[in-house]
């Protein structure tokens, strides 16, 4: 059984190459053209796959001519893509994606592949339903370290799976039957990315200047120092790890802060009924072990420009060009504004990138240390961890290595401008523990169909997708 | 110091873990027995009596065939466990069993009996297994049994049986092709009666497989799919929305569009193409059974899985007018897609977007800032982002379209993305005669900075070209502007080459440029790149010949015979000649010599066929649908997508109104399966009464009722939250610190509550890095 499909191009060049005993999958990048192929393993073309896998580009057409004659119905454009991505979540959550515990437990990936992958389509692909039918709880040499008591745990998780096996009826389809732990626990992550892009609103303005003994045209640019936002949007993840006996019923309360999230996406397991009628509440029956229970987007250009600069969260980055006697120094200030709950950023990092052959010379820097890393890129490195209320500064100035030996003369004169450089992109970087820009707080947790009060965690994390100023 | 601690540990620890893991993959592959001995100690290991030990030489067989080794050898041994009481053992038989039957025909068949024996076992799991591998095996003999085999397992009263007799329907079918295909119909019609959603998953696939055309088999179970949809899982979820939309298309009268702005309401049918719909202002009236498919998908924007979000807007983009599809909340949902799908999944997302996009581009005009690149983006993420821009770019929004793509065009890193966002300018440019100009004038004046990749001058040109032979007439200048541009200095040899074939071009509609480029080119001539020459070259035949036309039209001399050898026009091109004549190249000679025959000889009309042809106008365009100049179906051919997409939104034709089936048709047929259906509360909850506009399936008594006091008082806030809700909406206009009062008030109530816990979160707020406690 054989399918395939043409991929777009550049698709991720991870070498996504595994084998198991009967069914193997195949992803092949080349120019344009990037197959992903079940095979089972009898089957003859697996000769060619092999050969497929050094780069022959005419056993992937041959492949795909195969596949053309089998075609029905139009094939759904993303299901090969999708499902690869599930696959990888599975190897992560049973062999945390290590290639040598892959070869030590080629078993166990055996027997995966008969359960993810039937007649060429997705069987089973939920981590919580796999783990039922195959049952993987750590390498046999960790349990051996492993504690006496982790030794218990796994030990009666096996017993539960070999009674399990022998046929009571499943009554969730995404949580594992007779989950027991002895300590409850929940916890809630909420990740945001900050996805803007910022731009210095300029108004030009021409001027000829008639200086000295050159009569030359400049063009003089002034700046105002506002910067303008381009586009802003928040990419919000929620994910759920339960560690929680039985068939317990979760409702999450979000504390929105006046946004509204139009058209997140859920786990299958979340009811969506109770969401389109409050819009802040999330009911749900919880898949064992870690989840992903929703995603969703923020566009923040939908605000006023002052609201929306309060959702960008604690850093705020400020740029002017055009200071100085020669109007050609640029100033690159962060402001670390206080916010309830965190008292400090991490891993804060600026990127300026130039063009190339530039170097960026410092007039003033406040905090941290300027890094150069390639050609025409500068990193303004901070320490790891900054406490707010910090205002940092980077005063500079671009120079381009001159090839023009007039202009020495020029520089010489004071009442002759060079012309400018300015940095091309400036790009931050950092995570805030403990608060998300746009604010969003989970306001409780509340768990029914359980004897005992479990411990409840809520984490907010802030991370930067892509911040420039450009 | 602690940190540092901490870190040493974990390496240490990593490491530890990692030597353990190379010990286990080394166990596992009999790394302590001596190579030679290892067969006999497999076989040995096999044959043993203990469970623990038939698992390890199982293993080592295993890891055997899946590095791509030979373990044939072990074939019988291996196979002697296949009755095996231990699970795990069996299934890595049968895994071995099918990778080596076909070689082992003989052995394999022994073992199929014991295989068709469990299919009677106790162990669901073990029935599941027996039927599903027995289908897959690929003997021609067998296929009697297989068939008994599946019959069996069909009416098997556990449903994982019964899933994999579906399976086992695909195997068969692709084992022993078509010919079985009428008995297997028979299983799928079966099977398409189950009530569970597992089974009904792998049995559409199988319809899909074995006989996707036979509609009729789906008519009874049309209701009851629709009503089962938010109980698929994704994979199903998706195989239906996709052949039911199919179904629609052949089963289902088309939506009538009604003219509310007339008195009379008048209405047409849903026309073919998207947006031919005459009326400003209409409703639309969908036909019952089309209702209720539409909404039992309607949920499934809301999915995890960006396939089934393409399929669903395959289903609302296909079946109805623009204004449901926009209700539909399919748009928001695509474009989510664009930042949280796995990156390489967006192309084709992006490239569906296009699809609708040029069908009608206001679905899409609202997110125009999602299509803005990114830094993350990679190109062909960027190449369709851009694609979507022009496509989407309208009056009101070109400033800020045209305004970005310039950027793009002059400070990508990638010189891809950079020549996509040049061509994106041309396409959006053609809005309007104001744009176009202004276009140009921005072109122009960035085309003289000599410091570009000369792929992007070489669009810039094309566009300029583009929008010069678009409207030449208007356009003297320009190119008057673009000879200017060849005095530069450093000017790049491929922009020089561009700029002097379009002068050449324009020696019909203004002869007066051409002579005296000409005349500076000469200067230079011999310096110049080869095909800097042969354009030179080019552009003096042109001259030339049309000089010798311009004077037989008005001496009327056909003979050429008073033609003046020695104006300056004829100097110069046989001053052109004799140095192309003698070039270096022999390409340029060869050319050079043709043209000078070509026009030495007095009949001229073979040389004005050959260089004065009428140039095609270089395609920078992006066809929208609605052109009157060409055909919907030339334009989707000409789309610039990958053929599955194109593919996945070719559909079958709707079914004459004459000609469509009762209704009745769909009257549902009897299901059976003993399961209880997995509880509805599951998908829908019980405290909330379920909303009207959803076709929710009726709900079904909570099944968690048993819950203690503390939990009743618990979900006390939880029940007052829909009114708590109403009070943030109404004040979401307002200013923000209203909500912000509000929402302390909440905060408040919680602290009523239960004070203890408001404590312990305090302490926990102190340590950001960790879990917060939450009530």
């Amino acid at each position: 059984m054989l399918s395939l499909v043409k991929g777009p191009s550049q698709v991720v060049e991870s070498p996504v190459v595994q084998v198991s005993g009967t069914h193997s999958v195949v992803r092949v990048t080349k120019g344009r053209v990037s197959a992903l192929a079940f095979v089972r393993s009898s089957d003859p073309k697996q000769l060619k796959l092999q050969t497929l896998r050094d780069d022959d580009e005419s056993t992937v057409e041959s492949l795909q001519h195969s596949t053309k004659e089998q075609e029905i119905v139009p094939t759904n454009p993303e299901i090969v893509l999708i499902f690869l991505d599930r696959w990888l979540d599975v190897l992560q959550d049973y062999f945390a994606l290590s290639t040598l515990t892959i070869e030590a437990n080629y078993d166990i990936m055996c027997n995966l592949m008969q359960e993810l992958v039937q007649a060429g389509a997705p069987y089973i692909t939920d981590i919580n339903a796999l783990k039922e039918y195959v049952p993987f709880k750590s390498t046999w040499s960790s349990r051996i370290l492993s504690t006496t008591n982790q030794l218990a745990k796994s030990y009666s998780a096996h017993q539960q799976v070999e009674t399990m096996s022998n046929g009571i009826q499943r009554n969730v389809p995404w949580r594992r039957p007779n989950v027991k732990y002895t300590q409850n626990e929940l916890f809630v992550d909420i990740t945001e990315r900050i996805n803007v892009v910022l731009s210095p609103r300029h108004h030009r303005q021409k001027k000829t200047l008639l200086k000295g003994q050159y009569q030359q045209q400049q063009q003089q640019q002034q700046y105002t120092q506002e910067l303008f936002t381009k586009m802003a949007v928040l990419e919000g993840q929620v994910d759920f790890t339960s560690h929680l006996s039985g068939v317990p019923d979760v409702v999450i309360n979000f504390n929105l802060n006046g946004h509204r999230l139009e058209n997140p996406s859920f786990h299958r397991c979340v009811r969506l009924d109770r969401w389109l009628n409050n819009g802040d509440t999330v009911s749900f029956i919880p898949p064992d072990g870690k989840s992903t229970l929703m995603q969703y987007t923020l566009d923040l250009d939908q605000y006023s420009s002052s609201k929306a600069h309060r959702n960008y969260g604690v850093v705020i980055p400020e740029f002017r060009q055009g200071l100085g006697v020669k109007k050609n120094e640029f100033e690159i200030g962060v402001k670390l504004n206080m916010l309830r709950n965190v008292s400090k950023v991490d891993n804060l990092k600026i990127t300026i990138s130039t063009e190339t052959g530039a170097t960026v010379k410092i007039l003033r820097l406040s905090h941290g240390d300027l890094q150069t890393k390639s050609q025409g890129t500068f990193e303004w490195v901070f320490d790891t961890e900054m406490s707010l209320g910090t205002n940092a500064l980077l005063r500079g100035v671009v120079e381009l290595p001159d090839s023009n030996p007039k202009s020495k003369e020029q520089e010489d004169d004071d009442s002759v401008l060079p012309i400018p450089h300015w940095p091309k992109t400036i790009a931050l970087d950092y995570t805030i523990k403990g608060a998300l820009p746009s604010g969003i707080r989970v306001s409780s947790v509340k768990v029914s169909g359980l004897n005992v009060n479990p411990y409840k965690g809520v984490k907010y994390v802030t991370s930067v997708g892509d911040f420039v100023i450009r | 110091m602690a940190d540092s601690v901490a870190r040493i540990t974990s390496m240490l620890e990593k490491a530890r873990n990692l030597g353990l893991e190379a010990a286990a993959a080394a166990s596992a592959r009999l790394a302590d027995t001596p190579k030679d001995l290892r067969p006999q100690e497999v076989s040995k290991l096999l044959s043993s009596s203990s469970e623990r030990d038939i698992l390890k030489g199982l293993k080592y067989v295993i890891s055997l065939v899946s590095s791509g080794e030979d373990a044939a050898e072990y074939f019988t041994d291996v196979v002697k466990n296949v009755s095996s009481s231990n699970l795990s053992i069996r299934k890595l038989v049968y895994s071995y069993l099918l990778r080596y039957a076909e070689e082992e025909n003989d052995v394999a068949l022994l073992s199929v009996n014991a295989i068709q024996k469990s299919i009677g076992d106790k162990n669901e799991q073990v029935r599941a297994l027996a039927i599903r591998v027995m289908s897959e095996i690929r003997i021609s003999s067998i296929y009697q049994i297989v068939l008994l085999g599946i019959k069996k397992s069909v009416s098997d009263p556990s449903p994982i049986v019964r899933r994999a007799a579906a399976i086992s329907v695909i195997n068969v079918f692709n084992n022993h092709g078509p010919s079985s295909k009428d008995e297997l119909v028979d299983f799928i019609k079966q099977l398409l009666r189950d009530k569970d959603p597992h089974v009904l998953g792998s049995v559409i696939l199988a319809y899909r497989m074995v006989c996707p055309d036979d509609y009729t088999l789906l008519h009874g179970h049309f209701h009851r799919i629709c009503s089962m949809m938010r109980e698929f899982d994704e994979w199903t979820a998706i195989y239906f929305i996709e052949i039911l939309t199919n179904y629609s298309r052949h089963f289902l009268p088309k939506p009538k569009i009604i003219n509310t702005a007339s008195i009379d309401h008048t209405y047409i049918e849903l026309p073919d193409n998207y947006n031919e719909i005459p009326f400003p202002v209409y409703d639309v009236e969908l036909d019952q059974d089309l209702k209720e498919f539409l909404d039992s998908i309607k949920s499934s924007v809301y999915s995890r899985n960006e396939a089934v979000i393409l399929a669903t807007a395959r289903a609302y983009f296909h079946l109805t007018p623009p204004k449901t599809f926009k209700e539909a909340q399919v748009a928001p949902a695509l474009v989510r897609c664009l930042l949280t799908s796995p990156p390489e999944s967006r192309v084709y997302i992006l490239q569906s977007i296009l699809y609708m996009a040029i069908h009608d581009p206001t679905i899409f005009v609202q997110y125009e800032k999602r299509f803005y690149l990114l830094p993350r983006d990679n190109a062909s993420t960027a190449e369709f982002k851009l694609k979507v821009l022009s496509a989407i770019c309208n009056e009101n929004n070109i400033k800020s379209i045209i305004h970005e793509l310039q950027y793009y065009s002059l400070h990508s890193e990638d010189p891809r993305i950079s020549v996509e966002s040049v061509k994106a300018i041309g396409v959006c440019s053609q809005i309007s005669e104001y744009w176009s100009s202004k276009t140009l004038k921005w072109l122009l004046s960035e085309v003289v900075k000599s410091d570009r990749d000369s792929s992007i001058i070489t669009e810039f040109l094309t566009v300029i070209r583009h929008l010069v032979q678009h409207n030449p007439e208007n356009n003297v200048k320009t190119v008057v502007k673009l000879a200017h541009l060849l005095d530069i200095q450093d000017l790049d040899d491929s922009a020089k080459e561009s700029i002097i074939w379009l002068i050449g071009e324009f020696t019909e509609i203004e002869p007066h440029i051409g002579p005296d480029v000409l005349r500076k080119l000469l200067k230079t001539f011999t310096s110049e790149t080869s095909n800097v020459r042969y354009q030179t070259i080019l552009l003096a035949s042109k001259i030339y010949l049309h000089e010798l036309e311009y004077y037989k039209n008005t001496s009327g001399d056909e003979e050429l015979n008073n033609f003046d050898r020695d104006s300056i026009i004829s100097r110069m091109f046989n001053y052109v000649m004799k140095l192309g004549r003698y070039d270096d190249e022999y390409g340029t000679r060869d050319r050079s010599r043709m043209l000078y025959t070509l026009l030495n000889s007095k009949h001229t009309q073979l040389a004005s066929l050959f260089l004065q042809a009428p140039k095609p106008v270089p395609l920078v365009t992006l066809r929208k649908i609605g052109d009157p100049l060409s055909k919907t179906d030339d334009i989707v051919e000409s789309l610039p997508v990958d053929d599955i997409v194109k593919s996945y939104n070719v559909l079958p034709p709707w079914c004459d109104s004459a000609s469509i089936p009762p209704s009745s048709i769909r009257e549902p047929i009897e299901v059976k399966g003993d399961v209880k259906s997995i509880g509805h509360s599951f998908v829908s909850s019980s405290s909330v009464k379920p909303e009207k506009t959803f076709a929710t399936p009726p709900v079904v008594e909570k099944k968690f009722k048993l819950q203690s006091l503390d939990d009743f008082f618990a979900d006390e806030p939880a029940r007052q939250s829909p009114v708590h809700r109403r009070i943030i909406y109404e004040e979401e206009t307002d200013s923000d610190e209203e909500s912000e009062e509000d929402s302390s008030e909440e905060e408040s109530d919680d602290d009523d509550e239960d004070e203890e816990d408001e404590e312990e979160q305090e302490e926990e707020d102190e340590n950001n890095g960790k879990y917060e406690t939450i009530e």
